[in-house]
């Protein structure tokens, strides 16, 4: 019970915290609108590249460009609201250099709640929008008449993928309390360049990769799986109520460990003093 | 003229990267693991459609066309260089326009020394480290690797010019961080880094090959790879050279044009 009442006063001041946040951004309205257009259309790029594959090869591992795109706005609406909940870890650096990081010891809250209420990324809003963009082709391209067990495994993908992509930039980030020596630089890739493999169907890659990303970092399981499942008509709903299940659980235990690993690696971190 | 001040900003530049030497670290590691991505997604295409050559690409030529792009990123400072806007910004370029060298050649020798610092220390070891993950092959004779990197280095000079223009653009607006990730997804899908320019639609390989994006990183990469064996080197290296004239004429253009506007505050 007393966790309970914990974890709600931290989300509730989670929304508090950040909303202040977006309020200072939309005090320059003309910028912050600016900043998202160019964040959408930029990162439409990340999708151009997809069609001109398609383009060349026809399919993508019998992927039409409709259903690619499903699956293109499942990873990266997933991938930018993730950004959105967790994108203070990117500052975490700075933190830790500039020594900010010690006094956020030093209050009786938690860290990796300050941590993560700490920044809000303007940019981040386009990503997201381009994602539910691309993902909104995609429903209307394959989804007439998708049943109510449809949606709950679309909803169940991109909640398992927010814990995913969650899960690598909270683990990247405990990397610096431990190897000191890294530039934390390092934490921001494995997320964006796991977003970037998952936008393309698991299927056509090599065993290992496959066996990677479905074991180790099982963004196959939350993204791959549900989707290819949604766009397997026939099968869908023999298999539906257990892949609803498997995606957000195999997310959720991802962020756990990732979870639990911070919890470890942040004992290990060493102030530069002053 | 002033070429020892030159020489100067170009041996500091260079030493200057050797200080930073973990960013530089990173830098390698980050186009390792994105030229892999890339490269497996490539894989897989070609494995699924059982071509062996498709749009002019073998699969072995295709890897080695990743693994020169991800490599050439750093020198040609794909990721933008701000400083000269900075110096707008922050009123250094008083002090600059105060010694009798000219701010163009100066950041052009600052910007040829972080390019060599970073073809010896970023590009050769995503290079090497990807040769010795997959059979790649480059240029198979020396007149090939001439031919390359006189590329390369023309590349190198595009992307600065390009770069000087953005920076220019300071002169009128206070703050480019807006030209500049504009100009950023513009050159990440034109210049051929997604995907090669041979796999675009033919109008989107006309309109890109008539930008200077291509002629900074497909092209030479291209000549890596010896697919461009079918096409011929020497139109590319003009093509490229023209391109290095036009955007030089640009920039002493827009400079000139900035400065006049210019107001130093402050006394």
């Amino acid at each position: 019970m007393v966790i309970l009442t914990k974890l709600s006063w931290y989300i509730r001041m989670f929304g508090v915290l950040q909303s202040a946040n977006l309020r200072s951004r939309l005090q320059y309205p003309a910028s912050f609108t600016a900043e998202v257009a160019i964040a959408f259309f930029g990162n439409l790029t990340g999708f151009a590249a997809v069609w001109i594959l398609v383009h060349s090869f026809r399919s993508i591992g019998g992927y039409s460009l409709v259903e690619l795109a499903l699956l293109y706005g499942v990873v990266t609406t997933s991938f930018a609201a993730a950004q959105l909940l967790f994108g203070g870890f990117d500052s975490l650096d700075r933190m830790i250099r500039e020594g900010s990081f010690d006094r956020l010891l030093i209050r009786p809250l938690s860290p990796f709640f300050q941590v993560i209420a700490s920044t809000l990324r303007t940019q981040r809003f386009g990503r997201l929008l381009e994602g539910i963009f691309v993902l909104s082709l995609g429903i209307l391209g394959v989804a007439p008449g998708w049943s109510l067990s449809q949606w709950v495994l679309l909803l169940s993908a991109l909640l398992g993928g927010i814990c995913l992509f969650g899960g690598i930039m909270i683990a990247a980030a405990s990397l610096t309390f431990v190897a000191p020596g890294v530039d934390p630089g390092v934490a921001g890739m494995f997320g964006y360049a796991t977003a970037h493999l998952s936008r393309y169907p698991l299927s056509i890659f090599d065993e290992r990769i496959r066996g990677l990303f479905t074991y180790v970092v099982p963004v196959g399981l939350t993204q791959y799986l549900p989707v290819s499942t949604l766009l397997n008509q026939g099968t869908a709903d023999s298999l539906a109520l257990p892949i609803t299940v498997v995606a957000p659980l195999s997310g959720g235990i991802f962020l756990l460990i990732a979870g639990l690993f911070w919890r470890w690696a942040i004992q290990h971190y060493q102030s530069a003093g002053g | 003229m002033y070429m020892v001040y030159y020489l100067w900003q170009f041996r500091n530049a260079l030493k200057r990267g050797l200080v930073f030497r973990s960013a530089t670290f990173v830098t390698v590691l980050n186009n390792i693991i994105f030229g892999l991505v890339r490269a497996a997604v490539l894989i897989g295409l070609y494995t699924q459609v059982g071509d062996s050559i498709k749009n002019g690409f073998s699969i072995n030529q295709v890897i080695a066309y990743t693994a020169v792009s991800q490599a050439l990123i750093g020198p040609l400072n794909f990721w933008g260089n701000w400083e000269f806007a900075q110096s707008i910004q922050s009123g250094q370029i008083a002090t600059d326009l105060s010694k009798p060298a000219s701010l163009y050649l100066t950041s052009m020798a600052r910007t040829l020394g972080r390019a060599a610092y970073e073809l010896l220390f970023s590009s050769i070891p995503v290079l090497l480290s990807f040769a010795a993950l997959f059979s790649i092959k480059g240029p198979t004779s020396w007149q090939g690797w001439v031919v390359f990197l006189v590329s390369v280095l023309l590349a190198i000079l595009i992307s600065f010019h390009w770069s000087f223009l953005l920076n220019c653009i300071c002169f009128w607006t206070q703050d480019i961080a807006g030209f500049g990730d504009v100009a950023y997804y513009a050159v990440l899908l034109l210049s051929g880094l997604l995907v090669p320019i041979a796999f675009f639609p033919d109008w989107l390989q006309a309109l890109s090959s008539w930008s200077p994006f291509p002629w900074m990183l497909n092209y030479p990469a291209e000549l890596f790879t010896g697919r461009a064996d079918n096409v011929a080197a020497w139109p590319v290296l003009l093509r490229q050279a023209t391109w290095v004239l036009v955007l030089s004429i640009g920039c002493r253009w827009f400079l000139a044009l900035g400065l006049r506007r210019m107001v130093i505050q402050g006394g």
